[in-house]
């Protein structure tokens, strides 16, 4: 069963960015390498090379390109 | 493109998705538009489009189709 984690800022009242960074992924990745895990957002917009770089090294670790705001 | 200049090359591992109805998304149909007008390759825009979340969600698949069409092939 795939497991969906929010990556990436969210502007909603109350929100909390503090846990939202990709790379607190890379253990799930070390300790669970047969996980399917898929980074939400691909860690917009401030750490999507962290995201990239999470995909790339773990096996199983996906990413989506949901809700990603446009640069201006 | 500007965020993810060499997405084709995690192609196999990533997923389209809306945030609708999330802030900024107010309906899907104008995101898949912008999607497609990305200069991403046809072979890696079916991978993120359609294939890899059939392959992830097999039973999705299923639904819509009626039938399974890709087999579930990860282990835990």
């Amino acid at each position: 069963m795939p497991v969906m984690i929010h990556t990436g800022t969210s502007i909603f009242p109350g929100a909390r960015n503090l846990h939202a960074q990709p790379m607190l992924c890379d253990d799930v990745g070390i300790d669970y390498p047969n996980l399917v895990v898929i980074l939400a957002h691909g860690g917009r917009p401030l750490w999507m090379n962290e995201a990239f770089f999470l995909v790339r090294r773990h096996k199983n670790m996906y990413m989506d390109i949901s809700g990603i705001p446009r640069r201006n | 493109m500007e965020y993810f200049p060499r997405i084709e090359d995690v192609a196999d591992k990533v997923l389209w998705g809306t945030d609708w109805p999330g802030p900024g998304v107010p309906e899907i149909k104008g995101n898949i538009e912008k999607f497609n007008a990305l200069p991403i390759g046809a072979a890696a825009s079916g991978k993120i489009l359609y294939d890899n979340a059939a392959r992830l969600f097999p039973r999705l698949i299923e639904l819509v189709h009626g039938f399974q069409i890709v087999k579930h092939d990860f282990t835990l």
